[in-house]
């Protein structure tokens, strides 16, 4: 208990401290009436580094209100009890909880599947979901079981759905550079035929303890965020053709906003700065995915 | 040997191939109901469920040879690497009814492998622990059977 008051006046010191320098850093546009929402990965160890990035987090809300958080897995570490999710995240986010902030989790490999039942994560009971966002449509996969069920579900989805925007995350990267577990080929053997087929535009996973933004393949752009929690320092592999930006230094998180034909994304470190910022235009309806 | 030869020779195969076919369909359908009625029974009655019960003999022979199969096809390696954990998981020792490990990793479950084998009531999972093909009632995380052996040791 005396762990976790510490932890909440340590969140709140850096909030009072940094709200105000940080907040001026935003790169995004905040454009009225945009899709605004975070990613974080591998996060749900209960541990100060966690908490240190939840409190960056709520500092960024202020400048950029994000309304949703997208969860890539490993949402709980080591255990499923009620002090577990308190621990690991309703201390942690109580602040973005507090402000309405909703979160949506896919699972992970350390992730018992009764998280599903978890109401704060939003997923309904199911393992795989869709929801809709503004102009954006995100699927949440279960990278961990992808059975022929689930792939015909996601077919069917993607191939009914009509937004302008078509978003999948899920825990295992279809492309990574860090050295750890590396790309996930089988996986990518039947999810990118149907990302490529029906216009997913960006690909978010967890897995490893870094952040990278691949080079668009195919035409899909892909993000690894884990490192929201823990981080493998080091462990990307420098040099590979793969990589858009990377970095593996320090915790991180991305923030993103879709306002029309546009993605903008600015991923921040546990210390506040800005370590990849970009856009990625939407391709139109129709337009043939390339390499 | 005459052509006529030959085609007895021929059709024999085929029939051959053809019982064997239905034969795991066979075995892989009514494992597929026990399934189903296992998740629809009271829970009371699993509790003195024991190993073997859904997975029977017939069946691990039937799921080995599927799993044998894929880990020997196109995909094996990609397989493999799928499956493999790089900080290994401690030793563990699998009972019925036991919890799914919460301190054990979940092993990707190779997409192509989910494709062969028979589809579970969406209750149910198949997971991997060390060499075993384990199921689990994803409702509780319990284990619900498992083949001890069933993936093919790396040579």
């Amino acid at each position: 208990m005396r762990v976790a008051v510490r932890r909440v006046v340590l969140c709140a010191v850096l909030a009072a401290v940094g709200a105000s320098v940080y907040g001026q850093q935003l790169t995004l546009p905040r454009q009225p009436g945009s899709v605004r929402f975070a990613a974080i990965g591998d996060m749900g160890t209960g541990k100060t580094p966690q908490y240190e990035v939840a409190a960056r987090m709520e500092m960024f809300r202020q400048a950029f209100p994000f309304d949703f958080v997208i969860m890539l897995g490993d949402n709980i570490y080591g255990g499923n009890s009620a002090a577990d999710f308190i621990g690991k995240f309703e201390v942690p986010y109580k602040p973005l909880l507090d402000a309405g902030v909703k979160f949506y989790a896919s699972l992970g490999n350390h992730d018992s599947p009764t998280q599903r039942v978890y109401k704060p994560f939003n997923m309904g009971g199911r393992q795989y979901y869709s929801y809709r966002k503004g102009n954006a449509q995100f699927f949440a996969l279960d990278s961990n079981y992808m059975s022929p069920r689930q792939l015909a579900w996601l077919e069917k989805e993607l191939k009914d759905s009509d937004a302008d925007w078509k978003i999948a995350y899920f825990h295992h990267p279809l492309y990574s550079s860090a050295a750890y577990h590396g790309s996930s080929v089988e996986l990518r053997l039947v999810l990118e035929p149907l990302f490529v087929t029906y216009g997913v535009q960006a690909v978010f996973a967890g897995h490893e303890h870094v952040y990278e933004r691949v080079k668009p393949q195919n035409g899909i752009s892909y993000f690894i965020e884990g490192a929201a929690g823990q981080l493998r320092k080091g462990n990307l592999t420098k040099g590979t053709t793969l990589t858009a930006a990377a970095y593996d230094q320090d915790l991180s998180f991305i923030l993103v906003e879709i306002a029309g034909d546009t993605l903008n994304f600015q991923t921040i470190s546990r210390t506040g700065m800005t370590v990849d910022s970009g856009v990625i235009l939407r391709r139109p309806a129709g337009a043939p995915a390339t390499k | 040997m005459t052509s006529r030869s030959w085609l007895c020779v021929v059709a024999l195969c085929a029939c051959a191939v053809s019982a064997v076919a239905a034969d795991d369909a066979r075995v892989s359908k009514a494992f597929t109901s026990r399934a189903q009625a296992w998740v629809e029974s009271d829970p009371s009655a699993r509790a003195g469920a024991r190993l073997g019960d859904l997975l029977t003999p017939e069946v691990a022979d039937h799921f080995e040879k599927i799993i044998r199969a894929a880990f020997r096809g196109k995909n094996g390696r990609n397989m493999r690497r799928t499956i493999r954990e790089p900080v290994p998981a401690r030793t563990v020792t699998l009972r019925v009814n036991d919890a799914y490990p919460e301190d054990i990793p979940t092993t990707t479950m190779p997409p192509t492998l989910l494709s062969r084998l028979p589809e579970l009531p969406k209750e149910l999972a198949y997971r991997i622990i060390g060499r075993a093909l384990v199921l689990v009632d994803i409702r509780s995380n319990v284990i619900v059977d498992f083949i001890p052996d069933a993936i093919p040791k790396v040579r």
